[in-house]
């Protein structure tokens, strides 16, 4: 292989980005138009670049657009909005837990849903008798739908905060 | 092909599992409860066993040992269990798994641990109000169903990210080695009596969490963008 053949092909990727000045640019353009070799070199460094822009844009993330604005104003979760609201939860879990007279109360309390659960199941495919309706208990019910609420709260603010899959 | 460092690093934890196993049967029993008696069966009586007539000896199988609560196989099935339903997950929704498993960072372990605590309450509070209104309690099973999954996707995350964790510290290998080293790091964990309860509580709270914020692992997490076309 011929010397200037060496420094032309080093030249070829800044060739094919328009990196060179004019007249380098035109010296090797003469000499790929006689050297074969070199051409082919030369189709082979430009044929990537052109695939590469023939390639379709990845489609970015929806929540992209939110994800870098909220993390370029250094928006970060406070330990008062991250646990704030779990006071309250908590809160309202050691009340209904009071209410139900503790640990084992609570116990039986899943036991007869799940009891009760099978029965109703039971009952819809002819199996069972249906279960008797429980007696509601009013304060049971708004203890345990206020903190339905606050966990529904907290877990959307935390989802809304947390930073998202790229 | 696995370097000796994964080979030695399973090997140990398989061999641990096993003495943690046993010392929580024999030496750590009382601290566990103590279980209910089982029920003894009066009306059955097994069939008195036939020789057959064309095996000269035959190998017999007694089983392994008494059957209980707090036994020693029962520790061993229970975390046989656990490792057959992770890698299970792991295997069946490998890309939501490692989506989810991507936001593991220790920055973000305080509100993944926030947000398990959320779901767990979550979970409670639904069941008590679905089973009040009595006409929806047939839901209560479909809510445990999704909380079980969620636990069992979030679980598995956590797991993966620590096998990969593990990698970079041993060197590389599958990924289902490194989850397989991580559930076995649980295993073991979670045998060390008292603590090791306190352990798996709070990795189960932190599995629900992980799952809620990811949405089991989906590709926008709670944006619904992707509804908008």
């Amino acid at each position: 292989m011929a010397a200037i053949c060496i420094q032309v092909r080093a030249q070829l990727e800044s060739l094919v980005d328009g990196e060179l000045d004019p007249e380098v640019g035109a010296r090797l353009r003469s000499h790929l138009a006689d050297c074969p070799g070199c051409r082919a070199h030369h189709a082979e460094a430009s044929s990537l670049p052109t695939r590469l822009i023939a390639l379709s844009s990845p489609e970015p993330p929806p929540a992209l657009v939110d994800d870098v604005l909220r993390r370029v104003r250094g928006e970060t979760i406070g330990p008062l909005r991250l646990w704030g609201p779990m006071a309250v939860e908590l809160l309202l879990a050691f009340v209904a837990l009071w209410y139900v007279s503790g640990l084992d109360g609570l116990s039986l309390l899943v036991q007869r849903t799940a009891t009760d659960a099978g029965a109703l199941i039971g009952w819809g495919v002819g199996q069972s008798d249906p279960p008797p309706v429980a007696a509601g208990d009013v304060f049971l019910v708004l203890v345990c739908g206020l903190l339905m609420l606050t966990t529904i709260y907290h877990l959307a603010l935390l989802a809304r905060q947390a930073p998202r899959l790229s | 092909m696995l370097r000796w460092g994964w080979v030695a690093l399973l090997a140990g934890l398989v061999i641990l599992a096993v003495l943690l196993a046993w010392a929580d049967s024999t030496q750590f029993r009382p601290a566990f409860p103590q279980p209910f008696e089982p029920p003894r069966r009066t009306g059955f009586r097994p069939p008195p066993a036939t020789d057959l007539p064309f095996v000269p000896y035959r190998l017999e199988f007694r089983g392994l040992g008494r059957i209980g609560l707090f036994t020693f196989w029962w520790f061993l099935s229970v975390g046989a269990g656990l490792i057959a339903v992770t890698m299970g997950a792991l295997a069946a929704l490998p890309l939501r798994i490692r989506r989810a498993a991507e936001r593991v960072r220790p920055v973000s372990l305080p509100v993944i641990l926030a947000a398990g605590v959320a779901t767990a309450l979550l979970g409670l509070a639904l069941t008590v109000l679905l089973q009040s209104t009595f006409v929806l309690l047939s839901l209560v099973p479909l809510v445990w169903a999704v909380l079980a999954l969620s636990l069992v996707v979030g679980e598995a995350a956590l797991v993966l990210a620590f096998g990969r964790w593990l990698r970079t510290l041993i060197g590389p290998a599958p990924p289902l080695v490194g989850a397989l080293a991580g559930l076995l790091v649980l295993v073991d964990v979670g045998l060390v009596p008292v603590l090791g309860l306190l352990f798996l509580v709070v990795v189960a709270v932190m599995s629900l969490g992980l799952a809620v914020l990811t949405r089991m692992g989906s590709h926008g997490g709670w944006s619904f963008e992707e509804l908008n076309w």
